[in-house]
């Protein structure tokens, strides 16, 4: 169950991709005020304000990363995902980041600004373009045809078409659902409406037509903030994005997590559920296959991780109950059995060695609202962000050598104190059914 | 008839390395090969010493004009000529040479005795060969047992005994190819009964201190105490798998058992604390205590949270000493 779950939460695939091949791009374009909706017309008049982005390893002079981009306004800006650029945020020695015009001209861009929660990223070329596109400003009404514009895979410029599916039910930030075949390549490409306005920035798929777009909104505000005047880019984008992080775990767990508390009831305990509106729950039961054990799941996830590089991904949170019960079981098997829940790594929390230290836990036994616990906190540091920690709060019932409840919060991008407060909330949310 | 006695030269470890029989007198010591005691040692001279009867018929050790004298070991004086007895023992240049009587009393012989702890006649006697089975068998039983969380299971516990059994067999069969080369002999099974024996005492070790956490819920002393224990079951495995190999005086193979320890533990420390990964999977797997219902005492959730306090601090200090 923790598996399918953790494949449902991962199965999103972002669309940068690293590849070795060259390909050509021909693009005729013509500007055109209004489209007429048909695909053909559209992809003449918009197709060109779209570009190839690359992100080129200095050493071997070769392209390591490619998406897609696409110009907002005449002076060279261009918006593209944050993903795409990620490479050279965390190594600007190693990386360049570069777009390939239609004559096949590479031209060094600059990164200006980030929204690493959004994954956008607004870039600059020292030139003015011929074409450029506008954001929408429209409602776009579900059933929509939309068209969207990449480089799948380092091909040519391509155009999909797909329908505009409303927004995604258990986000907190807003994602575009598009019914459309988007692929690795066309990440940070435009999705445009027939008026050839942009609704959406391609972000990421999980195959069978769903993928998913970066609502215009965030785009346009980006961009607004990095023209506004006097706006300078950060000396070290990494540290801005630590910044940006630090919002995000202050309005996504701090503000919101188990304010309302629902609890739901399972075995001889009343357990939280579902901490804030954004959350998916999921839920089964089985017995062991000898007979000897009876297992109830119940867990309740996030959809909005966040891509911070190829080697860490944040911003998920989850919390996971499990009630087991012995049907034939002496104590001493049903203890260990116990331990091994109460003590397996949660899976999920996706970062390398040189991003995060290693974990550190600390146990004790705690009696809290007349229920006694045996609880466990173990946390991580962020190696190049500081104040910022991967947590993971574990309890299990005790008093009963046949029945138990193991049970654990994860948050992952969050401060100490952050950590501490949202698990006083969780554990207040847990009472005695009896 | 002329008295006969034994020149013994000794080695640093106090054993008889060559022995020279004397018995013609006077007889001469030194590096020439003319001389009855041949001494290879830099700081001897050719004609060092010889022995001789005084007038008196009694038998002398005397100088024969050596630039370092004659050394009695035991007094560290410096002597012209000494009177021989049995068992007195001089030292030429740095060797150390023992002169011992033919009438010199000896001890009685030591018993072999066959039992239980004789590792060494293993192979010989059906009853021990038995009792190695026993120990094997109830080695790999508990072995299950320990791996089980559910009833128990046939097909489950044959995968693990057939996999421990393996293991046994192959480690076993690494020392006995390094007993052959230390001492010509190839002592299978002997190191698979110290091999069983320490499975055995481990599981042991681990079955009790569970049953104590799970009776007691005790907090972290266990923890020294489960590492204390497996420390000696570790020393005690290396010490019997030496006592194998070779009959080396028993002080020095506890030593080397307590080095070979302390190393492999700080090792094992090195790898797994400096590899963040897998100090990830460790910390998780050993440090959160397993659940029992015994009765301990509680903290409050701040009491809880103000030590983890302490947690973030010792992370931030990792991230600073980096």
């Amino acid at each position: 169950m923790k598996m399918i779950l953790m494949d449902k939460l991962l199965l999103p695939v972002l669309l940068a991709v690293s590849v070795f091949a060259v390909a050509s791009l021909s693009v005729v374009s013509v500007w055109a005020e209004e489209g007429d909706g048909d695909a053909a017309a559209i992809f003449e008049r918009y197709a060109a304000a779209s570009v190839k982005i690359r992100v080129v390893d200095e050493a071997s002079g070769a392209k390591s990363v490619i998406g897609t981009g696409f110009f907002v306004n005449g002076d060279g800006y261009l918006v593209t995902n944050y993903h795409v650029i990620s490479a050279w945020v965390h190594d600007p020695e190693k990386y360049r980041v570069e777009f390939v015009d239609r004559d096949k001209n590479s031209h060094r861009l600059q990164v200006m600004n980030i929204d690493v929660v959004n994954d956008l990223a607004v870039a600059r070329v020292e030139q003015s373009a011929d074409q450029y596109l506008r954001f929408s400003d429209r409602e776009s009404l579900q059933g929509t045809r939309i068209f969207s514009f990449g480089f799948p895979h380092d091909y040519a410029i391509t155009i999909v078409e797909g329908t505009y599916n409303g927004l995604l039910e258990h986000a907190f930030y807003k994602k575009i659902h598009f019914t459309g075949s988007l692929n690795p390549g066309m990440s940070g490409g435009p999705a445009v409406n027939a008026a050839g306005e942009v609704v959406g920035v391609n972000v990421a798929t999980s195959g069978n037509q769903v993928s998913f777009l970066v609502p215009v909104e965030y785009a346009h505000r980006l961009y607004d903030a990095t023209v506004a005047e006097g706006y300078q880019p950060p000396e070290s984008f990494v540290q801005l994005v630590a910044q940006q992080l630090m919002t995000h775990q202050q309005a996504y767990v701090a503000d919101k997590l188990f304010v309302t508390q629902q609890t739901v009831e399972m075995g001889d305990y009343r357990v939280p559920t579902a901490p804030a509106h954004f959350f998916n729950c999921w839920g089964s039961s089985s017995d062991a296959s000898d007979g000897t054990s009876r297992h109830t799941d119940h867990q309740c996830s996030t959809e909005d991780y966040l891509f911070i590089s190829n080697s860490h991904v944040v911003g998920s949170a989850y919390i996971h109950h499990i009630f087991l019960e012995s049907l034939d079981l002496n104590d001493y098997q049903f203890s260990h059995l116990y331990s091994s829940k109460f003590s397996h790594t949660p899976g999920g929390l996706k970062a390398d060695a040189d991003e995060v230290t290693g974990f550190r836990c600390q146990s004790d036994a705690l009696l809290h609202n007349n229920l006694r616990y045996k609880t466990a906190l173990c946390l991580r540091r962020y190696r190049k962000m500081e104040g910022l920690y991967d947590a993971v709060f574990k309890l299990a019932m005790l008093g009963d050598s046949q029945r138990g409840m193991a049970s654990e919060l994860v948050l992952s991008g969050v401060t100490f104190e952050t950590a501490v407060e949202t698990s006083r909330r969780y554990l207040e949310a847990f009472s005695w059914n009896r | 008839m002329e008295q006969i006695i034994f020149a013994e030269v000794l080695g640093r470890n106090g054993r008889v390395k060559e022995r020279f029989r004397l018995d013609r007198f006077p007889a001469t010591i030194g590096t020439a090969y003319t001389n009855d005691v041949i001494l290879g040692d830099a700081y001897v001279a050719a004609c060092e010493a010889r022995v001789e009867r005084n007038e008196q018929g009694e038998l002398m050790l005397v100088d024969s004009g050596s630039i370092n004298g004659i050394v009695n070991r035991d007094s560290r004086r410096r002597l012209r000529e000494a009177s021989l007895c049995s068992g007195d023992v001089f030292r030429f240049g740095h060797a150390d040479v023992r002169f011992m009587f033919s009438d010199h009393p000896v001890a009685e012989p030591l018993v072999i005795k066959a039992g239980v702890l004789d590792l060494f006649s293993l192979g010989r006697n059906p009853w021990l060969l038995t009792l190695l089975a026993v120990v094997i068998f109830t080695a790999l039983m508990l072995s299950g047992y320990q791996a089980q969380t559910s009833g128990f299971q046939l097909r489950e516990w044959l995968m693990e005994a057939t996999s421990l059994l393996l293991g046994l067999l192959l480690i076993a069969g690494l020392w006995a190819a390094g007993t052959r080369l230390v001492s010509h002999e190839f002592r299978f099974l002997q190191h698979l009964a110290v091999l069983s024996v320490i499975l055995l005492l481990s599981d042991l070790v681990e079955i009790t201190i569970e049953h104590v956490e799970f009776i007691f819920s005790p907090d972290d002393s266990l923890q020294y105490a489960t590492i204390f224990l497996y420390g000696v079951v570790a020393v005690m495995w290396i010490f019997m798998h030496l006592c194998v190999l070779s009959r080396r005086a028993l002080a020095k193979k506890f030593m080397i058992s307590l080095f070979l320890v302390g190393s492999l533990s700080i090792m094992t420390q090195l790898i797994y604390f400096n590899d963040t990964d897998s100090s990830g999977e460790l910390v998780f797997a050993s440090e959160i205590r397993p659940v029992g219902p015994g009765v301990i005492s509680f903290v409050t959730f701040d009491e809880f949270f103000e030590e983890a306090q302490r947690l973030k601090t010792r992370l931030d200090s990792d991230v600073e000493d980096e």
